[in-house]
């Protein structure tokens, strides 16, 4: 295999990388500000992708004929509305989640990872009792799937639209963090709890609008993501480690830190995929054991998360 | 303006205040001194809700903010400048005093004004908090507290680690606040430094208030001053 041959993967891999540190900022906000490690992240993920799925596939539960001219809607603009009302559907998911956490705020670690794994275990089952345990395909508008032809190699073009809705959403991210008011007291309080409230800050107010913001970047790249790796149960688990791995990579609270991670990530998983596509998962889970154990201070050697 | 009558504070199970009661009338600087340990801190926190006081009652303007939440309590007017001035190291000037930002009931500082006041900050505004003096640090810090147009401000420790120089200036900034009629309370290891902007003064010792009355009652009295302040100034 050519070198260049590998480069449809490294898009596949661009295209993955972005995806996973939106996942990855949503978790690090969270983890930041209310000091806790959200571990059903991802099932806010899978259920972007459930109700992206239920969307576009008309599939709601709405009266039949309501659903019967939905489904006559052209199948891009039915993908749009995905785009844009799965994450908002999705925000309630995590308001009631924040709610549950606030008795752990301030206590130990271990209260946060025992909770969240429980509610990722009852999203799941959820997921499992309402739409069952098969796979779903997401359709996909005509325009944005299939493949080109491009230096004699075959482009997936979803791939492309899904690095490009990928990047919109980053620079959003990077806008509300960097340049907003709302990013430099969410900066703050992860610093500092007391002087941000001592300022009149309402920090109760602040910890839900951070937890439906890494909602709905969460669920936002499930959407992004569901037309390429399908929709099933399971798929929360295999988007929180990701996220993991990259904030152990980049360090909490650094936003560039979490993009070069991301990429990092996605391309291991996307250029192993190139070999045995059956490897690409396992590749980001050892690379997650490998960080863990010899790298833990991440790649920027600013304090991890598996040293706070 | 503030009546903290009777408080205890706890830090757990250890009690830190012990029916603490000080009044802090408008426009006036009350000094509150001691040594250390001495519990000046905790009536700050206590005041600002940080540190619950379990016993009591703190009320500002008249009304009760015992049991206030923080961000209440600094809306309500009240402005803090801890000890360690707490800036967040990674945000810019800008954006720390950005987050100080606020309207209460007493009047407003636009940051053209706190600017004057503090001429250098003009050209700190786009550097991170983390890269300035300790000097630097505490104009930021009075500054933010100042944006939050406060009716009292908090002042724990303003002259610690700062060069003589610099302690004159925020010294004569307090005063400048209480020109504008806004009150202070400035807690001070340096006694003689907080006796010299106050109007009053309280001194705490192992949590209990030890004497509480004029400046000029105790600077006419050096052998009462002595008694209270020993080591202190
Ligand atoms: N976070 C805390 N946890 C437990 N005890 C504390 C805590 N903070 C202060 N204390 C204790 O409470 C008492 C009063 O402390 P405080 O900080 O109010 O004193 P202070 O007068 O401000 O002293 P300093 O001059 O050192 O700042 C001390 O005995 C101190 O050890
Ligand atoms: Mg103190």
């Amino acid at each position: 295999m050519s070198l260049l041959n590998l480069l449809p993967h490294l898009l596949n891999g661009i295209a993955l990388g972005l995806l996973f540190s939106l996942i990855a900022l949503g978790f690090m906000l969270i983890l930041g500000l209310m000091e806790q490690i959200n571990l059903a992240h991802g099932s806010l993920f899978a259920l972007g992708a459930y109700f992206a799925y239920a969307i576009c596939g008309a599939k709601l539960p709405l009266p039949p004929d309501v659903l019967v001219a939905w489904a006559g809607v052209p199948l891009g603009l039915r993908f749009a509305t995905a785009v844009v009302v799965a994450p908002i559907l999705v925000a309630p998911f995590g308001i009631v989640l924040e709610r549950l956490m606030r008795r752990t705020y301030g206590r130990d670690p271990l209260y946060g990872l025992l909770l969240t794994f429980g509610v990722a275990m009852v999203l799941e089952e959820l997921i499992r009792v309402v739409w069952g345990t098969r796979d779903y395909m997401m359709p996909v508008p005509r325009d944005m799937s299939g493949g080109f032809i491009m230096l004699d190699l075959i482009w997936s073009t979803y791939r492309f639209w899904a690095a490009g809705m990928a990047v919109v959403a980053m620079g959003a991210v990077w806008f509300i963090v960097e340049r907003t008011r709302f990013g430099a007291m969410v900066k703050a309080g992860a610093h500092d709890s007391e002087i941000v409230q001592a300022l009149g800050i309402d920090l109760t107010r602040l910890r839900v609008w951070v937890f439906v913001l890494g909602t709905m970047l969460a669920a936002f790249a499930g959407v992004i993501m569901a037309p390429l790796w399908g929709i099933r149960p399971h798929m929360g688990v295999d988007a929180v480690v990701p996220a993991f791995l990259i904030i152990v990579l980049g360090g909490v609270g650094s936003f560039w830190g979490a993009a070069l991670g991301g990429l990092l990530v996605g391309m291991v998983v996307g250029l192993s995929g190139a070999y045995a596509s059956e490897w690409s998962m396992l590749s980001m889970y050892l690379l997650l054991i490998a960080v863990v154990t010899f790298r833990a201070r991440g790649l920027f050697g600013k304090k991890s998360v598996l040293e706070a | 303006m503030l009546d903290v009558s009777s408080i205890d504070s706890f830090y757990g199970e250890t009690q830190a205040l012990f029916s603490v009661s000080l009044s802090v009338r408008a426009g006036e600087v009350l000094a509150l001194l001691g040594a250390n340990g001495a519990g000046k801190t905790t009536v700050l926190r206590s005041i600002l809700g940080l540190t619950r006081a379990r016993r009591g009652d703190i009320r500002f303007q008249g009304k009760s903010i015992t049991a206030s939440a923080t961000h209440h309590i600094a809306c309500a007017g009240i402005g803090w400048v801890p000890d360690d001035r707490r800036l967040c190291p990674t945000l810019t000037v800008a954006k720390n005093l950005s987050l100080g930002e606020k309207r209460t009931a007493f009047r407003a500082w636009s940051l053209g004004e706190v600017t004057e006041i503090f001429t250098p900050l003009k050209y700190l505004m786009a550097r991170e908090a983390e890269t300035l003096s300790g000097g630097e640090m505490q104009m930021v810090a009075i500054a933010r507290a100042l944006l939050g147009s406060p009716g009292l401000v908090l002042f724990d420790e303003p002259s610690q680690g700062l060069a003589p120089k610099i302690v004159d200036d925020v010294m004569a900034v307090i005063r400048r606040l209480r020109q504008a009629g806004i009150a202070s309370i400035v807690v001070e290891q340096n006694a003689d430094v907080a006796l010299g902007v106050a109007d009053r003064v309280v001194v705490l010792s192992q949590g209990h208030v030890a004497w509480a009355g004029d400046v000029a009652a105790l600077t006419a009295d050096p052998g009462l001053k002595r008694k209270l302040l020993g080591g202190l100034s």
